[in-house]
């Protein structure tokens, strides 16, 4: 069920531009590598009425030393952004990785632009760097913005 | 001293000499790798890159000693930009390799694979990162606390480009 709701919303216009995918074979492998984070419970789906509305997930990393940090994904289906559900989302997944993962640091990759970027900020996230020209979207070549919270 | 030369790694021949070159403590306390077990997976990384023209090793004498990978994103949105890791055996620095094989990576990746820029990420203390200045690298921000390491203590990440 979720993986349907989150191939969705990532193959739709709005939500593509601020992910590394154009094509539907991207679409298709983003959305898999993404769902399966959720065999290690750390990923989370708001639901309303049964049916999800947004997905958020640590993507736990692999070696030892650098196991003290998460990576963030999150998206929220464009029918219900701007309803707090972000917030809600960012603030829960926080949580989980401080609490069930004793995770230090999470962090999100994101375009600048992107409207994620002052939902994260809000919730207490500051930018740790900008790499420029990282992402061409439409020709246009956009930045990648590190941004950071310390659990 | 013999004549380095540069071809493309063999994913056969390669991968124990750039395992041990990894598992060099003096090497690895520099990668975020911290054992064997952890080398072997970077290294399945390393030849799948090889495999696909991505990857190449120095050789002097015959024997491989020194490695580099680009990280080719096969995404539409990223493919203009690549990561790129080195490693140079600890027994032949300060000859020349490693510029080298960079330079010789730079031409391929853009030549080849139609790279714009290139970055790379070094850790904080690193004598590497004398090699990336003095070869046109900018450094664009640094991630404090990336790397833990066992006994508790962290290190920077410095994250560094240049256009090509």
């Amino acid at each position: 069920m979720d993986f349907g709701s989150l191939k969705r919303w990532l193959t739709q216009p709005e939500v593509r531009k601020w992910f590394p995918i154009t094509t539907e074979k991207e679409v298709d492998m983003m959305t898999s590598n993404w769902i399966n984070f959720s065999r290690y419970k750390s990923s989370l789906t708001a639901t309303l009425m049964s049916q999800p509305i947004g997905i958020v997930t640590i993507f736990l990393m692999p070696y030892k030393k650098v196991a003290h940090i998460g990576m963030v994904y999150i998206v929220v289906d464009p029918d219900y952004q701007r309803q707090g559900i972000g917030t809600n989302l960012v603030k829960n997944i926080n949580h989980l990785g401080k609490n069930y993962f004793q995770l230090e640091a999470l962090h999100i990759e994101l375009y600048s632009g992107s409207p994620a970027i002052p939902l994260f900020v809000k919730s207490g996230y500051y930018q740790v760097l900008s790499h420029p020209d990282y992402a061409r979207v439409n020709g246009v070549k956009h930045d990648r913005i590190i941004l950071e919270t310390n659990l | 001293m013999s004549e380095v030369i540069i071809r493309p790694t063999n994913p056969e021949t390669d991968a124990a000499a750039i395992e041990e070159n990894l598992c060099e403590p003096g090497v690895l306390r520099y990668f975020p790798m911290c054992n064997r077990q952890e080398v072997k997976d970077s290294v399945a990384i390393w030849l799948q890159n090889s495999k696909k023209g991505y990857a190449y090793t120095a050789e002097l004498d015959g024997k491989p000693v020194g490695m580099m990978q680009l990280y080719i994103n096969p995404q539409e949105k990223l493919k203009h930009q690549c990561l790129f890791s080195i490693v140079i055996d600890v027994n032949h620095r300060g000859h020349g390799i490693g510029t080298k094989l960079i330079n010789h990576c730079f031409e391929v990746a853009k030549k080849k694979f139609g790279i714009e820029q290139i970055h790379l990420e070094v850790y904080e203390g690193n004598p590497a990162k004398r090699l990336y200045d003095r070869l046109g690298f900018t450094e664009y921000g640094r991630h404090k606390h990336f790397l833990k390491e066992a006994d508790g203590t962290y290190s920077t990440k410095i994250h560094m480009l240049k256009y090509l």
